[in-house]
């Protein structure tokens, strides 16, 4: 065994603060660009957004609350914004037609069993709001694949509508792009306006408030392992772009991969963490049973986020010699 | 010395015992064993080909097996077909029953799935999957309805696939297909 | 501490105190696989119920003949005939039960609780107070796996052994009765048995 000396100046237990800014700010910023793909939801699916957002977000302040109280921790951490991210990110992964009841076992799984059972904010190894859905995909699993189309599109057959990577994967019918890039498509609320999400998502990267390699890596690796499988058959594999576009892959580059609590610390593991995303999503997508699978990758690299800490911790002056 | 064999000794009793205990207890208990085995597989062969009263083993393999309905006067009806395939988790074991002369399928049932609860598992459901599976033309392949039809627009070689679930339809319609291209080739050489 | 010494304590410490799911963790796997359905776990507890009593007598009474060297090997022949016969049983006279448990019958040859206990209990005690330690085993155990299959049998699937408990109304938590609910349902049981402990240790 390597002795770790003087280890813990080199790395701080998460949350770290990265730019001298507490963790509330950060977290109020979030937030904000977060508003961005709310907005798009809530025009392209109306009252049924909103009905999703305020369940998730209050299940999810009123859990947190809950497990405070229980655990005698101060109350008023309910508002550092962490329990109000994961409300609004779970909320944008669900089916804009799900059940309230549906939504609030979500928002409570997500806080009660993704962030408070391991000790709170900071201890989780698991996105939070993905826990939630992922629990919920196993538990409801027809009511959470079935999609209703935008309010503002004119759709005969409401009752079999597909995303646009279900579309493609089962049926073989690619949506347009153009669509893809307003939101006008099928899907859970958030994943719908990807040009929102670049927006939101540019800004928290030259706020600096999100690793850069994160996203950078995911949307690269995707690209680049799709476009591999396109070139060597355009007829069976889709277009590279089209993955990018559709479906959940821009959120969770952007606002779920980057979680601080669950990414990497260093620059090397952040890269590692990143293209195990990219590869994971493009392996279900193209040969896995479900259609999208930006959710169990990010959960799946999640794991390995300490072991990745661990072996890519920067060597220190003096330890470990040649190499 | 003396204690190695000690040792030996008392393992040896332990073990003899417990054979001769176990050979009496698995002679007891075999014929109800077969019993239940053999019951299982001739419900399925009455359900899926319908009249039989006895029925005849024609092939017997680990993963597909064929067997003959008789009815009363001894008369062929028709066979039932034992086969199992891939799922979308892990293996499904149909039986189907066809006519004698290969051209009908009587009906078809699964013995064994693991396919996901509420979603491929509904392969098992009458109403919803198994209904489609009656009376179908065999003389070509079965072919999934997708989107699925309106029951009088299937035609007689097609079934509907479960919403939801393409995965586990299309697995069941496959092994199907794949069982059915055997038992023609095994009826017709005998 | 007198209490260790009655044969009241040897039935009912495996009952609570030293449940050897709750608070020991031994015998997770078929805990995991088989509690599904309660009508599962009756079945598993009952078959643990024969094979952990049946071996506690014989191991006891021969307790005195087998050399130390060769206990476990000993040990896991006496187990493994009790399994098999309960194995047996259950295929001739309960087919539907037998292919439900599938492997796990089998597997109790191998499931800890029933050689931690030749070892730790029936090889060092005689053959009373043996039974009384094997029946309050056993009994913590399937009250253990009741707990659990009621808990995922109720949620995921509005029943208990088989009969409707929540109406219509109720729409099936399918995760619970799949390999994950396991996991999830174990651990929250776990983390309130003890939470109650440390309570009640307290007060």
């Amino acid at each position: 065994m390597k002795k770790q000396y003087a280890s813990e100046f080199v790395l701080s237990s998460s949350p770290h603060i990265r730019n001298k800014e507490s963790v509330p700010k950060i977290m109020y910023w979030v937030v904000g660009t977060l508003m961005l793909p709310v907005a798009a939801s809530i025009y392209f699916f109306r009252m049924n957004a909103i009905r999703i957002l305020l369940i998730s977000i209050i299940f999810s302040l009123l859990t947190e609350f809950v497990f405070l109280l229980a655990r005698k921790k101060d109350t008023s951490a309910v508002f550092d914004g962490s329990a109000l991210i994961t409300g609004i990110l779970l909320a944008l992964t669900l089916p804009p037609g799900l059940k309230s009841s549906y939504v609030a076992i979500g928002a409570f799984v997500a806080i009660a069993l993704g962030k408070q059972v391991f000790g709170g904010l900071g201890y989780n190894i698991f996105n939070p709001a993905l826990v939630g859905r992922a629990f919920l995909q196993a538990a409801f699993p027809v009511a959470m694949t079935t999609w209703v189309p935008p309010v503002v599109q004119k759709v005969v057959d409401a009752k079999t509508f597909a995303t646009p990577l279900g579309g493609f994967k089962f049926s073989h019918v690619l949506a347009p792009y153009k669509d893809l890039l307003i939101g006008n498509t099928g899907g859970s609320l958030g994943e719908t306006s990807a040009i929102l999400i670049i927006i939101g998502g540019l800004v928290l990267l030259f706020k600096k408030y999100i690793d850069w390699r994160i996203p950078v890596g995911i949307l690269t690796s995707v690209f680049v392992f799709e476009g591999a499988l396109w070139l060597a058959n355009s007829e069976k594999f889709a277009n590279p772009l089209y993955f990018l576009f559709a479906g959940g892959l821009l959120l969770g580059a952007f606002f779920m991969a980057t979680d601080m609590v669950t990414s990497p610390l260093t620059p090397k593991g952040s890269w590692i963490y990143a293209i195990g995303i990219g590869f994971l999503v493009v392996l279900i997508r193209v040969f896995g049973g479900l259609p999208e699978g930006v959710m169990y990758s990010i959960l799946i690299m999640n794991s390995f986020v300490p072991l990745l800490n661990r072996y890519t911790r920067p060597k220190i002056l003096g330890e470990g010699g040649k190499k | 010395m003396k204690s190695r064999f000690y040792m030996i000794f008392v393992l040896t009793l332990v073990a003899v015992i417990s054979s001769g205990l176990l050979a009496y207890f698995a002679v007891y208990t075999q014929p109800y064993i077969e019993k239940n085995k053999k019951a299982e597989i001739e419900k399925a062969i009455k359900e899926v080909v319908p009249g039989t009263i006895e029925s005849k083993v024609l092939k017997d393999e680990n993963k597909f097996k064929i067997f003959a309905g008789y009815d009363k006067d001894g008369k062929l009806l028709g066979y039932a077909v034992y086969t199992v395939g891939t799922g979308f988790q892990d293996l499904i074991t149909i039986m189907f029953g066809v006519d004698k002369h290969l051209e009908k399928m009587y009906r078809l049932e699964v013995l064994e799935q693991k396919e996901t609860p509420g979603l491929g598992a509904k392969i098992t459901d009458e109403n919803i999957f198994l209904k489609f599976w009656k009376n179908k033309n065999i003389r070509g392949e079965i072919i999934l309805a997708k989107p699925p039809k309106g029951e009088s627009e299937l035609k007689d070689n097609e079934v509907n696939a479960i919403s939801g679930a393409t995965i586990s339809s299309r697995s069941v319609v496959t092994i199907v297909n794949k069982a059915l291209k055997r038992v023609k080739e095994e009826v017709k050489n005998g | 501490m007198d209490e260790n010494k009655s044969y009241l304590y040897d039935f009912i410490k495996g009952l609570w105190k030293e449940n050897p799911v709750l608070v020991q963790l031994l015998g997770m796997c078929p805990t995991l696989a088989v509690t599904n359905a309660v009508e599962n776990a009756i079945a598993m507890s009952v078959a643990v119920v024969f094979v952990l009593t049946a071996s506690a007598i014989i191991i006891s009474l021969i307790r005195k003949l087998i050399p130390a060297q060769v206990r476990i090997a000993s040990y896991i022949v006496v187990i493994a005939t009790f399994v098999t016969m309960a194995d047996r049983y259950l295929a001739a006279f309960y087919p539907a039960q037998s292919k439900a448990l599938g492997p796990f019958i089998p597997l109790i040859v191998v499931n800890c609780i029933i050689l931690g206990r030749m070892e730790a209990f029936a090889s060092k005690n005689g053959v009373f107070r043996s039974i009384l330690d094997a029946l309050g085993m056993s009994f913590g155990f399937a009250i253990a796996l009741l707990l659990m299959s009621s808990f995922r049998e109720i949620l995921g699937n509005g029943t208990w052994l088989n009969m409707r408990v929540l109406g219509s109304w109720w729409d099936n938590w399918m995760v619970m009765i799949l390999p994950p609910g396991a996991f999830l349902t174990l651990g929250t049981i776990v983390g309130v048995s003890r939470f109650i402990q440390t309570k009640l240790k307290k007060a």
